[in-house]
């Protein structure tokens, strides 16, 4: 169900450190998280381990194979090593189309997530001239 | 049908036996020897002119015997291919060799595999066995052999459907999404041709939830029956994860992949059900449906052209994303459309695997993957990932190495183990020997580094798992030139250290134990300090001769008795006998036996009177016999003086020998004694006994002992009301010397006793032997001390108390004015378990100087000592400042003010008690660990004592500030990743041990099989044996026990699998890793993209506590807790700027203790975050609280 869009940006006029203790609250939206705190869009606490380790969690409940959970004390560094992906980055992408010997017709663009689809596609069609479509689930396109 | 007619009239009629398919290949039997032996040129004409495949093999009366064909093969296969198998399918005519080097088996041209065809009769297969042994190829070319029945009909069905004339209404080419477009995951596309269907991949979402799990198959285009192929690109679960769900549900048809997508597939749909299991959650397929899937399988090679269909031809070519992940290109009709469906491709080289191929003839429509298609996914390029992977471990790597103690001045004490011998020594001193005396040493950084592994010293370090103190190896020394502030801490124990500011030094804070740099350090912090240092090892006796060989009081020492047990020996005596005679007369005297006498009494009569009177006296014992003399005597009387001398029958023993020449054959006889050639007064043992007695009259001398002339040796001057005290100190020299009677001179004007004994002896006991300086400016404590047995140590420290101590009711001091002197009885006291402070005091009463040192013991350890030295057990000492723990920075019990005392901290007993109430795990460790806790009194910046500060350094996990390093890898769900990780750390020459747990080695074990696979520069360095994966840093953990082991083994880095989210090995591993901030977790490479895109809000404004309060629990744990939420929160999705409304959520807080962010916007909205919590700004990026500034612009909801 979508809503009608009722967002506007604001500027902050304070940012300060105050010394705290005690409880902070946070939710967890299935699928994924966020939330607005008093009406200021924030980021929320997600669901998978390793994603809330690499947003700076540092006391992880893990629940081990006895079904036990226990709470984990996160002291170590840890790091993010993008560039070592089997993806092909845009750049990539781009130049695997530029590249291939036969030049096609049309170009389908699947297995993204919305946006970066149609960017893709966007992009392609932008600097190839070639038919590109990013269709939907269950869409059928015809080849010929 | 009219393909198979064609092949038969264009092959030699009478030749042809049969005809069948095996798929789209056209398989001819032959029964004549002769065409089989030389079928080829006659058959590429005819595969030219039909562009089919088509392969000849012999029937089965041609074959050679089972048996004679192994031994034909075995002669024909040179040795170094290693053959391992040889097993056959009579149904196909096939041999299948299995070898370690099936490139031999082809032989070069394939000569080797034509001449095992020819010679005997059955068409040779050739299969890889893999070096890393993998259970998944070995089941799978099992399952496939066994069934070789059912395949060659399933292979003969395809074929039939294959070449088969099918006719349909469509007259179209479509293709359909059944999953992936426009999301990540359950891949499956549907294409529909004029004659047939293809379903092209057919995977799950992994991560995703409900009906977005499995691809969308219940459309009316879709029927399994109606299915022609199943084409699937590469192994990952979101490419292939449904597959053995449609065998279950009745698909029966081929199922086309690469050899290596097989084997991978079957190792990640297996692992999919053990995970899943392990979950509790009933997987939607089972390994039944996993077998179907593997016998239906069709592997092709990239490049092979094969017709999956009557109007689709299909061709894979290298992806470049995993090992077997292929383009799938779809050639349609004759000509009609070519489709290259490229998901999961990369286009650019890995460190495994060549870029994706792009030399397609033709391609019409490209189906093409968009997982990193945003405009800001760029990532960056493949050689800088590789550099910061590999900078990050050797990081992790040397921060678990370096620092026993952190580079520290010149003259910082130190204790160190060589060769079991306990000493302390500045550690300038010490690194800079070391640095003269080892070869392997090299600069690095500015800094001297110098590899002393070999030597086998060992310094104290802890154990960060249970803070206790154990001995190590250390492995590197470092000193570098100063290039920092250098500053003293001083702690409450009046202990004094001087340290570089960057350097970190062990603290404590919420109950751990964690370092701090030096410069952030703050006067009250505490630092850890040891409690006790148990010394491994006890002298009980000196080895005398051997100290003093070379000094220059070896000539001026004999050695009483001495028993003779070889010609040599005499020999060397005798040859030494000084030209003097007078001198030699005085040396080397021989005590005769009974026998000897008579001997000597019966040449008597031969002698010239002179010297027969003096042979008199040797027989009336009056005076021993010089050697000199009486070597003459037996020479003179033609008695062979060396054989007489050198025999025990007639010679009892040896008396006043040189000591020098006795240093060459390593005496050791217990009954011998050490005497100055002058006096004979005192003398002390070759082999010193260390008694009581000894390590007394030590102490005594340390507190007011003095050197005199000579004759006097030491001097000790007492009180002359402190009899028993002078009666104990002549009863020691007494004992030691073993002397009768001591002097003791008493001068009553001065009120003093003078004790003096030992004489030369006694000087070189105490100067030489133990070291001890004249001036007490210069005295240390000497080093047997610090191996001396505990008994002892405590008399040592009992001659010292009585000699400078004193006692009241809590506290024992002992006094002295050298710094060092204070500093080295910590140390004793430490090793008896005891935490001794420091005070310097000023004294204007004393004459020289005006201030000394008092070493302080006190609280409850004073009834101890009190005790172990004798003193009575009259004291009351109860709290031990020293030894108590700072309870408000062990951050877990909350106790009232009035239960510690002023500086946080509470007695060892009064904490037992409440712990027996409130059991705290962190605090039992503090409490049984052997650290004591001293608080920072005073921090100085100061000049250092030389150019230079010093560090040292020790391998592996216990270092003394160090805690346990390691570098944990959680590789997130793509499997590959590791190999590639692998592979970079081989190229990087790395040499710390990498554990690979998991399935990762199974499917490293893949890997290995299909080098012919992966990139040229990869094939090229296996075929020439240097085998990446073949390292020898590549260590295999297969069982708990194993993971265990591992755990202990540092530095190393561990590679686990995906169990991150459901448990498994990573679980353990990150329970054991995550609490020593010297450890890291690498995440490398994420298949799925961040889908933080959605946002959510409360319905109504409601404050969160209050959302929070009215959830149900979930998880609760010490500083989480989870709730399960019913309010349905409005989220705002990034790509369509819309709100939406999700659902199933999550409530959570935790125990926060720190800033929080304050942030009040333009508008009055105020919000308070923890730093660390990300908000959305202007250009939709997400940016951590803490590091906003004002005038930035947030999103708001208005």
């Amino acid at each position: 169900m979508n809503i009608k869009k009722k967002l506007k940006l604001v500027k902050i006029k304070s940012v300060e450190r105050i010394p705290f203790r005690g409880y902070l609250y946070d939710a967890t939206v299935n699928p994924c998280h966020n939330f607005f705190a008093n009406g200021i869009l924030v980021h929320n606490s997600e669901g998978t381990f390793g994603r809330r380790i690499q947003k700076g969690w540092r006391e992880i409940p893990v629940r081990l194979e006895n079904g036990k959970t226990v709470s984990i004390n996160l002291q170590m560094e840890v790091a993010t090593i993008n560039g070592l992906s089997g993806h092909s980055d845009r750049n990539q992408l781009l130049s695997f189309v530029n590249r291939l010997s036969a030049r096609p017709d049309k170009i389908i663009v699947v297995h993204g997530e919305n946006q970066k689809a149609l960017d893709l596609a966007r992009t392609i069609h932008k600097l190839f001239r070639i038919e590109t479509v990013a269709p939907k689930n269950l869409e059928g396109i015809r080849l010929k | 049908m009219e393909i198979l007619e064609k092949v038969k009239s264009l092959l030699p009629k009478e030749a042809i036996s049969r005809i069948e398919l095996e798929g789209s290949e056209i398989i001819v039997y032959t029964k004549d020897r002769e065409f089989f032996k030389t079928y080829e040129n006659t058959v590429r004409q005819v595969v030219e002119q039909l562009k089919k495949r088509i392969e000849i093999r012999p029937e089965n009366n041609l074959s050679l015997e089972q048996e004679a064909t192994k031994q034909k093969i075995m002669e024909i296969v040179p040795s170094e291919a290693n053959i391992k198998e040889i097993y056959f399918e009579p149904e196909r005519s096939l041999v299948i060799i299995a070898a370690e080097k099936p490139g031999l088996v082809i032989g070069k041209g394939g000569e080797t595999f034509r001449k095992i065809r020819t010679e005997t009769f059955w068409v040779p297969r050739i299969e890889r066995v893999p070096p890393i042994k993998s259970e998944i190829i070995e089941g799978i070319r099992k399952v496939l052999h066994t069934e070789v029945k059912f395949r060659k009909e399933f292979l003969n069905k395809i074929g039939e459907s294959i070449f088969s004339e099918r006719t349909t209404n469509r007259d179209w080419i479509r293709v359909i999404g059944l999953g992936s477009c426009r999301e990540v995951g359950r891949s499956c596309f549907l294409l529909e041709t004029p004659k047939s269907k293809v379903l092209i991949d057919c995977g799950v979402n992994v991560g995703g939830s409900n009906s977005g799990v499995y691809p969308i198959l219940a459309t009316k285009e879709f029927d399994y029956n109606e299915l022609d192929a199943i084409i699937v690109s590469h192994s990952h679960l979101d490419h292939i994860g449904f597959v053995p769900a449609l065998y279950e549900r009745g698909y029966s048809g081929p199922l086309y992949l690469t050899t290596p997508t097989t084997d991978l597939a079957t190792l990640l749909w297996l692992d999919y059900i053990d995970v899943m299991q392990r979950n509790a959650v009933a997987p939607f397929f089972t390994a039944k449906g996993v077998k179907e899937a593997v016998k239906h399988s069709v592997p092709l090679e990239y490049g092979e052209v094969s017709d999956v269909a009557p109007d689709v031809r299909l061709t894979f070519q290298n992806a470049g994303h995993v090992l077997g992940s292929a383009l799938v290109h779809l050639h349609i009709g004759e000509g009609l459309h070519n489709i290259v469906y490229a998901a999961d491709m990369k286009y650019g080289k890995t460190p495994l695997l060549e870029q994706a191929f792009t030399d397609f003839q033709r391609v019409e429509t490209l189906i093409l993957e968009s997982t990193y298609g945003g405009v800001e996914d760029i990532m960056p390029p493949r050689q800088e990932a590789e550099a910061q992977l590999m900078e990050i471990i050797n990081k992790t790597m040397e921060r678990n190495g370096v620092a026993l103690i952190p580079s520290v001045d010149y003259s910082e004490p130190i204790i160190v183990m060589n060769d079991k011998h306990i000493k302390i020594i500045d550690i300038g001193r010490f690194c800079d020997e070391l640095f003269e005396k080892t070869k392997e040493k090299w600069i690095e950084n500015n800094c001297e580094i110098g590899d002393v592994k070999n030597m086998n010293i060992k310094v104290p370090v802890f154990n960060p798992r249970n803070y206790k103190i154990r001995f190590k190896k250390l492995s590197k020394i470092i000193r570098h030139k100063i290039n920092e502030p250098l500053y003293e801490i001083t702690l409450e124990t009046g202990r004094k250290c001087k340290i570089t500011a960057s350097h970190s030094i062990f603290t404590l804070r919420n109950g751990e134990v964690i370092p701090k740099e030096v410069k952030k350090l703050k006067v009250g912090d505490f630092v850890i300090a040891p409690k006790e240092i148990k010394s491994p090892t006890n002298i009980t006796k000196i080895n005398l001769l051997a100290i003093l060989k070379d000094g220059k009081f070896s000539k001026r020492l004999l050695i009483d008795k001495i028993e003779v047990d070889s010609i040599e020996d005499i020999k060397i005596f005798m040859s030494s006998l000084p030209e003097d005679r007078f001198a030699a007369n005085k040396i080397l005297q021989v005590e005769l036996t009974e026998e000897g006498k008579k001997i000597i009494k019966s040449l008597r009569p031969k002698l010239p009177r002179k010297i027969k009177n003096r042979t008199y006296e040797w027989v009336s014992e009056k005076k021993l016999p010089s050697l000199r003399l009486l070597k003459f005597v037996l020479e003179f009387c033609g008695v062979d003086s060396i054989a007489f001398l050198s025999n025990k029958k007639y010679v009892k023993s040896l008396k006043r020998v040189p000591l020098h020449l006795l240093c060459e054959r390593n005496y050791k006889g217990e009954n011998s004694y050490i005497i100055p050639r002058n006096s004979s007064k005192f003398k002390l043992p070759i082999i010193l006994k260390v008694d009581k007695k000894l390590a007394r009259l030590l102490g005594y001398f340390i507190a007011d002992g003095c050197y005199g002339r000579d004759t006097d040796g030491i001097i000790l001057t007492q009180n002359i009301k402190e009899e028993d005290k002078i009666n104990d100190i002549i009863e020691c020299m007494k004992s030691v010397f073993c002397a009768k009677d001591i002097s003791k001179n008493t001068r009553i004007k001065k009120s003093v006793t003078i004790i003096k004994g030992g004489g030369l002896l006694g000087y070189i006991l105490f100067s030489k032997v133990f070291g001890i300086e004249r001036r007490v400016d210069n005295k240390r404590v000497p080093e047997f001390v610090y191996n001396f047995s505990t008994e002892l140590k405590k008399e040592f420290i009992k001659g010292w108390f009585l000699g400078d101590g004193s006692i009241s009711k809590d506290h024992i001091t002992i006094n002295t004015v050298n710094r060092r002197l204070a500093s080295d009885l910590m140390y004793i006291f430490l090793q008896l378990g005891h935490v001794a402070s420091v005070s310097k005091v000023n004294k204007k009463s004393l004459s020289k100087r005006d201030y000394i040192f008092c070493v302080n013991v006190s609280g409850s350890q004073v009834n101890k000592i009190a005790e172990k030295l004798g003193l009575g057990n009259k004291f009351t000492g109860k709290y031990s400042r020293i030894l108590s723990i700072p309870i408000r920075e062990s951050g877990v019990l909350r106790l009232t003010k009035h239960e510690t005392n002023k500086k946080g901290k509470i007695g060892r007993e009064r904490l037992r008690k409440i712990l027996e109430k409130k059991p705290s795990e962190r605090i039992k460790k503090l409490m049984e660990s052997d650290f004591c806790f001293l608080r920072v009194n005073r921090i100085e910046r100061v000049k250092s004592t030389s150019e230079f500060v010093y560090d040292l350094s020790v391998e592996n996990y216990e270092n003394f500030i160090g805690g346990f390093g390691g570098v944990f890898f959680h590789n997130s769900f793509a499997v590959e990743r590791a190999q590639d990780v692998m592979a970079i750390l081989v190229e990087n020459n790395f040499q710390f041990p990498v554990f690979i747990d998991g399935m990762i080695w199974d499917a490293t074990g893949i890997y290995t099989a299909y080098p012919e696979y992966m990139a040229r520069n990869v094939q090229k360095k296996i075929f020439s044996g240097q085998d990446p994966f073949k390292s020898e840093i590549f260590k295999r953990v297969a069982s708990p026990d194993e993971r265990e082991k591992v755990l202990e083994q540092k530095p190393c880095v561990i590679i686990s699998t995906s169990g991150m989210l459901v448990g498994g090995p990573a679980i353990n591993y990150l329970q054991n890793l995550a609490e020593d901030p010297k450890n890291t977790l690498i995440f490398v490479g994420y298949q799925c993209v961040d889908k933080d895109t959605e946002v959510s809000l409360t319905n109504e404004k409601k404050a969160i506590k209050e959302i929070f309060y009215s959830g149900k629990r979930i998880i609760k744990t010490k500083n989480i807790e989870l709730r399960k939420i019913s309010e349905t929160p409005i989220g705002f999705n990034l790509n369509t700027d819309l709100l939406q409304i999700s659902s199933s959520n999550i409530c959570s807080r935790r125990k926060y203790n720190g800033d929080v962010i304050r942030i009040v916007t333009e508008d009055g909205k105020e919000l308070f975050l923890s730093p660390n919590h990300p908000v959305l700004t202007e250009r939709y990026l997400w940016k951590c609280a803490g590091n906003l500034n004002p005038n930035e612009k947030l999103w708001v909801l208005e």
